[in-house]
């Protein structure tokens, strides 16, 4: 009598034989008893299989993943900005700077030429001149100093920060 | 929510609202828990690689192409981090053809008046749990989370033909077990 095999008795149950190869072997069911009962043991084990249920997770699994997410993701967003603030505050001291110098030789210049034009230039430039010089003057210049320099203390805490954590994300 | 499809979940959350992956979450945690659990044999494990599984995979979101299912995607995120879990705990990790070939024993030792009291499908979750974990990866993708065998050779990256003989494998070897402790009579 022809062994059947447990896989081809596995592929009749998942219905993957010919048509041919159903009929042998349900011929052979009718006489062999024993490739009846290694079917029927198959078949129970595929259909017990079918009933596990699923492993449950608490609710708050849901919960900690979310702040998670939350907790890493908005960590970047808050850096994004402070490091745009760094820029914004870095940028207007350096226009400042750059306005000062350029507005000085503005009133050097209007000193020398007597137009109309260039001397409401030059009178405007004098005033701004003022103003920038009294800014930057005496105490207001060492606690402009005490500011930039906090900011910069700051600041490169924060890069220093972002760096170890870039480091370990890349390593993880 | 439920009817809401993966498809349009995914394209809310890229376009911002975060809160909407809560709802994936919620789709997918227990399956996949149960996968990991049969995986690493280990809940405490499980649940914490489920946690890293679902990060990575609201990281690389922006990134899926929709080619293939949201669970097909996943699944394989799940199923490659466990591995990596696996090989870190310094467990032995087969190649696809040394899984093939690699033959194991489940053991259950008992006596007829204990099964009477015992219902099958416990004892069958109990042998899965003794499947190495390739093996009880195939079956849990197959009977929980209803996956086909093509579904399952793309999260495992390996051939169809291969899965099959895995899933035949198990089965035959939970047969083989039912048979070695007279169990047969009993389960017809």
């Amino acid at each position: 009598m022809k062994y059947i095999s447990d896989e081809i008795l596995n592929k009749y149950i998942d219905g993957e034989l010919s048509a041919e190869e159903i009929k042998n072997i349900n011929e052979l069911l009718l006489t062999d008893t024993e490739l009846k009962k290694r079917l029927s043991v198959l078949k129970r084990v595929n259909t017990e299989l079918k009933k596990i249920r699923e492993d449950e997770l608490p609710a708050a699994f849901t919960q900690r993943v979310m702040q998670r997410i939350s907790k890493k993701y908005r960590l970047p967003k808050e850096q994004k900005l402070f490091i745009t603030f760094i820029i914004s505050f870095f940028s207007v001291v350096c226009f400042s700077i750059i306005g000062y110098i350029v507005i000085n030789i503005a009133s050097e210049v209007s000193e020398t030429v007597s137009s109309g034009t260039e001397k409401t230039v030059s009178k405007y430039s004098q005033s701004l001149i003022q103003t920038l010089v009294s800014t930057f003057s005496g105490l207001n210049i060492s606690v402009f100093g005490s500011i930039l320099s906090i900011v910069l203390l700051v600041s490169g805490y924060f890069f220093f920060e972002m760096s170890k954590q870039s480091k370990t994300k890349l390593s993880n | 929510m439920r009817n809401i499809s993966d498809f349009d979940i995914i394209e809310s959350v890229k376009r911002g609202n975060s809160a909407d992956f809560s709802i994936l979450i919620d789709r997918y945690k227990n399956k996949a828990f149960s996968l990991l659990k049969r995986m690493l044999k280990n809940e405490f494990d499980a649940e914490e690689v489920l946690q890293d599984c679902f990060l990575k995979a609201y990281n690389s979101l922006q990134g899926f192409k929709q080619e293939s299912k949201f669970s097909t995607w996943f699944y394989k995120i799940v199923y490659n981090t466990a591995l990596t879990r696996l090989s870190s705990n310094k467990r032995k990790i087969e190649n696809e053809m040394s899984s093939i070939d690699d033959h194991f024993e489940l053991e259950y030792k008992s006596n007829i008046n204990e099964f009477d009291n015992r219902e099958m499908s416990a004892l069958l979750k109990k042998l899965i749990s003794q499947l190495p974990e390739n093996h009880a990866a195939v079956i849990s993708m197959f009977y929980l989370d209803e996956m086909s065998c093509e579904e399952i050779s793309e999260v495992m990256n390996i051939s169809i033909s291969n899965v099959k003989v895995m899933l035949y494998r198990s089965r035959n070897s939970l047969k083989n077990i039912i048979a070695a402790n007279n169990l047969i009579e009993e389960l017809l």
